[in-house]
C-alpha cells in the first residue's frame, strides 16, 4: 500500500521527477562505467602477458619498452643489434627468446616480425598459449598469421593477400606496394593486442624494406623454390624465457650491463604495476568526481523531495487522519527516494551495458582495452547496492522534515 | 464495554504551551454510544483543538480521555494512530481526500491502514457509493477531479469504510451551495443511522441543529475556552 502511495505520489509530480532521475541516471552511469571500466581495463591490462620473464630492448625506460613491446603502443626509439640478439639466445639460464621487430602497419593495425617461437612460446591471461583458428604459422618470407579482430574487422581469411604499408598510421605515404603478403593463419581470440597484430617473419621485414628490384628478384627466387638467407640487422624487443625464474634478476643485471650496446632488461611484472600506478591515479580521480557528482545529485533529489513536503502538508494531513503514523510518513518519503533511486540504477545499467556494447571496439581498438560488456557482475550490483544505502541516508533530510511534521501539525488543515 | 461512553472526558485541561491559559477546560463531558451530537461554537472556541484531542493528534496536558472504554489519551502515539484508523472516521471542511489517488485507492488507503482490505471490501464501497448517491464509475476518477460536493461525500464513504464507532465531522458543508449542503446533510444522517456509529458534528452555522437531537455549545462545554479567543488554532 505505501508502495502504491509513492509511486501515485511520483507521477503526480512528474517533471521533477523526471528532471531528478534525469540526473540520477547520468551521476549513477558514470559512476559504473567508471567503476567496471576500471576493473575491467585491469584484468586485461595484466593478463596481456604471461609466462614471459624478462623483456629487452634498446637503452630506453621501462614504461616505454613494455608499452611499444606488449601493448604495441608508441614506437621504439632504437633497435638492438642482432648480435646482442644472437649473444642473449645463447646465455645461460636463457630457455627461450621471441624476437620482435617493429615499426610497420596494415591499414591501422601494427605488423610484428619475429619467428615460429611467438606461437610457441608466447602466453596471455593464465598461461594460455596462442592457438589458431585456421592454418598455420608462418614458413616463408612473404607470408603473415594474423590476430583475430584484424581477420574480423578486414574480413582477411587463409589465403587473401595484404600490402604493408611503412610507418603505422592508417594512411602512409610510402606503401610497400610491390611486397603483397598471403595469410596463412589466423589465431584465436585473446582479448590481448595479439588479436589486432599481423605476424611476419623476421625476413618478411627485412623483404618489405627491399628495393623494387630486390623484391622482384625475390619472387623469382621464392618461385623457383628457393629459399633465400635475410640478413637480419636488428631487432627492436626480445621476450625471454628462463629455465630458473629464481635467476631472473642476475640475468637482468648482466643484460643492464651488456658490454656490447646499450641495453634495457625489464620484469614485466614491475614494468605493468608501474604503468598501473599512473593510470590508476587517473582512474582513483575519475572515481572521486563521480562519486561526488553522484552525491550532489542524490542531495538534489533531497532537496526536490524536501521542497515537494511543503508543498505536501494536506496530503500528509489526510494520511495522518485516517491513521498513518508519522512512521508511514517517514517511510513513505524514503519509499519514493528508493524508487526513484532503483529506476534509475536499472536504467543507467542497461544504458551503460549498451554503450559498452557499441563502444568495447572503439576502446580495444584506440586504447587496446578490452572490456567486457557485461556489467551485471557482483561489482557492479555491490556499488547500485551503495548507492541505494547513500540515498536512504540522504532520503532521512526530507523523511525526517516530514516526520516531525506529521507530529506537530494536527490532523486539519484549513 | 458496549455500555460505555463513545467519548468521555475527565478533567481535560489543554493548553498550546505549559504557561499559556488553557485553550480547553472540560471537567466532564460524555457522549452515549449512537448519539448524535451537533457541537457548535464561534471561531476560535477551541472546536479544532477539541477534535484534534479526540481524534489523538493532540494529548490533554493534563486529565484523561477515554473513547469506547479504552484510555485513549494514555496511549502511546503510535497505538493512538492505529486507534484512530480502526475506530474513529474523519471528515473536515475539505482537502480530505489525497488528490493524487483515484477515489478506489483513496478509500482503500484507509481500509489499509484501519481493519485491513478484506474480501468483502469492493461490495461494501459499492454499497457506501449507493447509499451516499455517487456512481460507481467515480471509483476511478482522480480525487483531484471531482467537485467539492462529491468529494465530501467520498469523503464520508472513506471515513464509513472501516465502521468506525465514532464518526467526527468538522464542518463538512461550509463548501457546499445550500442545495448541496441539504442533500449532504441528509445523506450523511442517513448513513450514521446505518452504521449506529457516534457521530461528533461541529459547525458554526446553526441552522444545521434542526437536523439534530442533542445539542452543545463549546461556550457550555469549556466555559474558558469560549472566553479565551485565542488566534491559536492548531493548523495556523
Amino acid at each position: 500500500m505505501i508502495l502504491s502511495l509513492a509511486i501515485n505520489s511520483l507521477k503526480s509530480r512528474r517533471a521533477s521527477v523526471m528532471l531528478t532521475l534525469l540526473s540520477i541516471i547520468v551521476s549513477v552511469s558514470l559512476l559504473v562505467s567508471v567503476e567496471h571500466i576500471r576493473s575491467q581495463a585491469k584484468e586485461s591490462f595484466s593478463r596481456t602477458i604471461s609466462d614471459v620473464d624478462i623483456i629487452v630492448g634498446a637503452r630506453t625506460g621501462q614504461t616505454n619498452l613494455l608499452l611499444y613491446s606488449i601493448f604495441r603502443i608508441g614506437s621504439p626509439s632504437n633497435n638492438l643489434s642482432w648480435e646482442s640478439y644472437q649473444a642473449l639466445k645463447n646465455a645461460n639460464n636463457v630457455s627461450w627468446t621471441i624476437p620482435l621487430s617493429l615499426g610497420d602497419s596494415h591499414r591501422g593495425y601494427r605488423v610484428v616480425g619475429t619467428t615460429d617461437d611467438y606461437f610457441n612460446h608466447y602466453k596471455f591471461g593464465n598461461k594460455q598459449p596462442l592457438s589458431f583458428a585456421q592454418g598455420q604459422a608462418f614458413a616463408s618470407p612473404l607470408q603473415a598469421v594474423i590476430g583475430a579482430e584484424v581477420a574480423r574487422k578486414l574480413n582477411y581469411d587463409v589465403g587473401d593477400s595484404l600490402v604493408i604499408s611503412h610507418g603505422i598510421g592508417h594512411t602512409s605515404f610510402h606503401h610497400h606496394d610491390n611486397s603483397p603478403f598471403t595469410v596463412v593463419g589466423v589465431l584465436d581470440s585473446t582479448g590481448t593486442p595479439v588479436d589486432q597484430t599481423v605476424h611476419v617473419s623476421l625476413a618478411g621485414i627485412e623483404a618489405m624494406h627491399m628495393s623494387e628490384a630486390d623484391q622482384e628478384a625475390l619472387l623469382t627466387r621464392l618461385s623457383n623454390g628457393e629459399t633465400p638467407e635475410f640478413d637480419v640487422k636488428s631487432v627492436s624487443a626480445v621476450l625471454v624465457g628462463l629455465e630458473s625464474k629464481i635467476q631472473a634478476l642476475t640475468v637482468l643485471r648482466n643484460i643492464n650491463q651488456y658490454q656490447g650496446e646499450p641495453l634495457s632488461a625489464i620484469l614485466p611484472g614491475m614494468a605493468l604495476a608501474e604503468v598501473w600506478k599512473i593510470v590508476g591515479n587517473v582512474e582513483n580521480l575519475l572515481r572521486v568526481i563521480s562519486i561526488l557528482i553522484l552525491l550532489s545529485s542524490l542531495l538534489g533529489m533531497a532537496t526536490m523531495l524536501l521542497t515537494s513536503i511543503r508543498e505536501r502538508h494536506r496530503e500528509l494531513a489526510v494520511l495522518r487522519a485516517i491513521g498513518a503514523g508519522p512512521l508511514v510518513i517517514f517511510i513513505l518519503i524514503q519509499a519514493e527516494a528508493l524508487l526513484i533511486t532503483v529506476l534509475a540504477c536499472a536504467i543507467s545499467m542497461l544504458l551503460v551495458w549498451l554503450s559498452l556494447n557499441l563502444g568495447s571496439q572503439w576502446l580495444s581498438q584506440t586504447y587496446g582495452l578490452f572490456v567486457e560488456a557485461n556489467v551485471f557482475t557482483l561489482q557492479s550490483l555491490s556499488l547500485v547496492g551503495i548507492v541505494c544505502l547513500a540515498t536512504m541516508v540522504i532520503a532521512c533530510i526530507p523523511a525526517v522534515s516530514a516526520f516531525k511534521k506529521a507530529l506537530q501539525q494536527g490532523l486539519q488543515v484549513k | 464495554m458496549s455500555f460505555s461512553p463513545a467519548i468521555e472526558f475527565n478533567d481535560v485541561l489543554f493548553a498550546y504551551k505549559p504557561a499559556a491559559q488553557a485553550v480547553i477546560d472540560i471537567q466532564n463531558w460524555q457522549v452515549p454510544q449512537g448519539q448524535s451530537v451537533f457541537v457548535s461554537g464561534s471561531s476560535g472556541s477551541g472546536k479544532s483543538t477539541l477534535l484534534n484531542l479526540i481524534c489523538g493528534a493532540l494529548v490533554p496536558s493534563s486529565g484523561s480521555i477515554n473513547l469506547l472504554g479504552h484510555s485513549f489519551s494514555d496511549l502511546p502515539s503510535g497505538k493512538r494512530d492505529t486507534f484512530r484508523a480502526k475506530h474513529i472516521g474523519v471528515v473536515f471542511q475539505q482537502f480530505n481526500l489525497i488528490p493524487y489517488l483515484s477515489v478506489n485507492q483513496n478509500v482503500k488507503a484507509a481500509a489499509y491502514f484501519g481493519n485491513g482490505v478484506g474480501k468483502d471490501f469492493e461490495p461494501r464501497v459499492q454499497e457506501y457509493l449507493n447509499q451516499l448517491q455517487l456512481p460507481s464509475k467515480i471509483l476511478h476518477t482522480q480525487a483531484s477531479q471531482l467537485s467539492v460536493g462529491q468529494q465530501q461525500r467520498v469523503a464520508i464513504v472513506r471515513a464509513l469504510i472501516n465502521s468506525p464507532e465514532i464518526l467526527v465531522v468538522d464542518e463538512p458543508t461550509s463548501a457546499l451551495d445550500a442545495d448541496a449542503r441539504d442533500a449532504f446533510m441528509q445523506l450523511l444522517l442517513k448513513s450514521v443511522e446505518r452504521c449506529k456509529s457516534t457521530l461528533l458534528f461541529v459547525s458554526h452555522d446553526k441552522s444545521l441543529a434542526s437536523h439534530f437531537a442533542h445539542h452543545l455549545d463549546m461556550s457550555e462545554l469549556c466555559p474558558t475556552g469560549a472566553e479565551n479567543k485565542s488566534s491559536q488554532e492548531l493548523s495556523q
